[in-house]
């Protein structure tokens, strides 16, 4: 007796495809997700009060909003002024707005986390207010909003599976597919939940790996580690010089 | 006489309602150490702030290598603000080095992206200055691998990168045990007699007496008292300096 009632072979094509939309979903929500979070934390630290206010009442919104009744509104709904989205579309529209209003307060916090008096050396050296972000703030905001921020990605793609409520082609849809035309919804819905697992785990991981990367101080633009490579072939240079010299004449 | 590196006139600054700064005058000549001494929130740090526009003034005029950084009550902005800050370097109570930065990359880093110094070049100068705060040898090491006293020598580099025409510190030695202390002093000491214009906030007395040519004494936002370190220390005219004084030469008598 096999273990599996259901013929797995013959629905591979269909798996794969499930699998191939739910990661597009996962990246291109997850990109959207990421910009939409820094625009509105932005928003969110700007003096202005107007536009610190537009940015509270998006994050606000989102937080409050069940997310699947934020996908139907989209797909369904908006359809009702004429706007006919696609399922895939109106999926990673979704997603990106929901999961932008959480990464939002994520990179808020990783920049306002970021002191005061790192800042303000940075400033007393010179350096322009865009500098100040990009040399400064930013890298230190990423490496203190990694971890949360790699659990949203995971997060977001175990939340692709809502779509199955509007068809949107993802995993979960198909394994609805494939339990209406087999009838063994145990074995299915357990097959399709260790794939989400066997992608969830190793993005978690990837994650962690990161993390402890980056802590240890890894230079992470090209112009810092060239700096890093020229002090070493400098330093080495200068041992040589004083040491091997001797040996050398 | 040579035009003052630093020249301070009126300066007040008031936060709300609180007057921190009451009118303080004070001119820096080039090569000149200036200590300024005075109790916590006597306005000593906030007139080091205005100097490079950390902190906005309400009225005064400030102006740094003949270059002003306010007047009227209008303080540099954009490309001024910028050039202004280079002419000053800083050193904070905090020990402010970038943590995500290697020891040389905090030092070649600024002079790289604000004075678009070539890479090898700025390598280099980073390298000799690092020598110059004894700390060549942790070029390549990551901040969370280095003391305090080490980390406010690799500010020192990093601010002596950017060439600047005077040097202020807002208490660099607060934070530090007392060997790290030295060895912020004695670099400190020797940046003075290579003639580097600096005005120095400290609670380090005895250093301030055997490094300034000339002491101030705030107190309530004023200038109470200026003079040399003899004058200061075997003569002060006014009983809060006395008092002050007094404070802070108790315990280090013991301790030495």
């Amino acid at each position: 007796m096999s273990l599996f009632s259901v013929d797995w072979g013959g629905y591979v094509p269909v798996l794969v495809d499930g699998l191939v939309k739910s990661v597009q979903l996962t990246a291109i929500g997850f990109v959207g997700a990421c910009l939409v979070g820094f625009v509105v934390a932005v928003l969110r630290m700007s003096q202005n009060r107007v536009i610190k206010a537009a940015g509270y009442l998006y994050t606000e919104l989102f937080k409050n909003l069940p997310i699947i009744t934020g996908i139907f509104i989209i797909y369904f709904g908006l359809t009702g002024i004429g706007l006919v989205l696609d399922a895939f579309t109106a999926g990673w529209l979704a997603l990106s707005l929901f999961y932008g209003a959480y990464l939002a307060e994520i990179f808020r916090g990783g920049l306002q986390g970021v002191s005061r008096g790192q800042t303000e050396a940075a400033r007393a050296l010179g350096l322009t207010s865009s500098r100040v972000l990009m040399t400064v703030q930013l890298p230190q905001a990423v490496r203190l909003a990694l971890p949360a921020t790699a659990t949203m990605l995971v997060d977001l793609l175990k939340g692709t599976a809502l779509l199955v409520t509007i068809g949107g082609g993802e995993l979960m849809t198909q394994a609805t597919i494939i339990t209406s035309e087999t009838f063994q919804p145990l074995e299915v819905y357990i097959v399709i939940g260790l794939i989400y697992v066997a992608m969830s785990w190793p993005l978690a991981r990837l994650a962690g790996y990161l993390e402890s990367h980056l802590r240890e101080g890894t230079a992470m633009s090209p112009t810092n580690r060239k700096l890093r490579r020229i002090t070493r072939a400098k330093l080495a240079q200068a041992a040589t010089a004083t040491t091997g010299g001797k040996v050398g004449r | 006489m040579n035009e003052p590196t630093i020249q301070i006139r009126d300066l007040h600054k008031s936060f709300g309602d609180l007057e921190v700064l009451r009118g303080v005058d004070l001119d820096v000549q080039p090569g000149e150490v200036v200590a300024v001494l005075g109790r916590s929130g006597s306005g000593k740090s906030t007139m080091l702030r205005c100097v490079n526009l950390l902190e906005t003034p309400t009225s005064g005029t400030i102006t740094v290598g003949g270059m002003t950084a306010f007047a009227d009550r209008k303080a540099a902005k954009g490309r001024d603000l910028v050039a202004l800050r280079r002419k000053v370097g800083m050193l904070f109570q905090g020990l402010n080095v970038f943590p995500h930065l290697s020891v040389v990359e905090n030092v070649a880093l600024p002079m790289v992206r604000s004075l678009r110094t070539g890479h090898e070049q700025a390598v280099d100068t980073a390298i000799q200055l690092l020598g110059k705060v004894g700390l060549q040898e942790k070029a390549l090491a990551m901040p969370g691998q280095l003391s305090g006293g080490q980390l406010q020598r690799v500010a020192l580099a990093r601010a002596l990168a950017m060439n600047p025409l005077a040097l202020l510190f807002d208490e660099p030695t607060s934070a530090l045990d007392p060997e790290s202390t030295m060895d912020v002093l004695n670099v400190m000491k020797d940046l003075s007699a290579e003639g580097m214009t600096m005005i120095i906030v400290t609670h380090e007395v005895k250093f301030a007496l055997d490094v300034a040519d000339t002491i101030l004494m705030i107190a309530d936002g004023k200038v109470i008292e200026r003079g040399s370190p003899a004058q200061i220390a075997e003569n002060p005219q006014e009983q809060l300096t006395r008092k002050f004084l007094a404070e802070h030469t108790k315990f280090e008598g013991s301790a030495a």
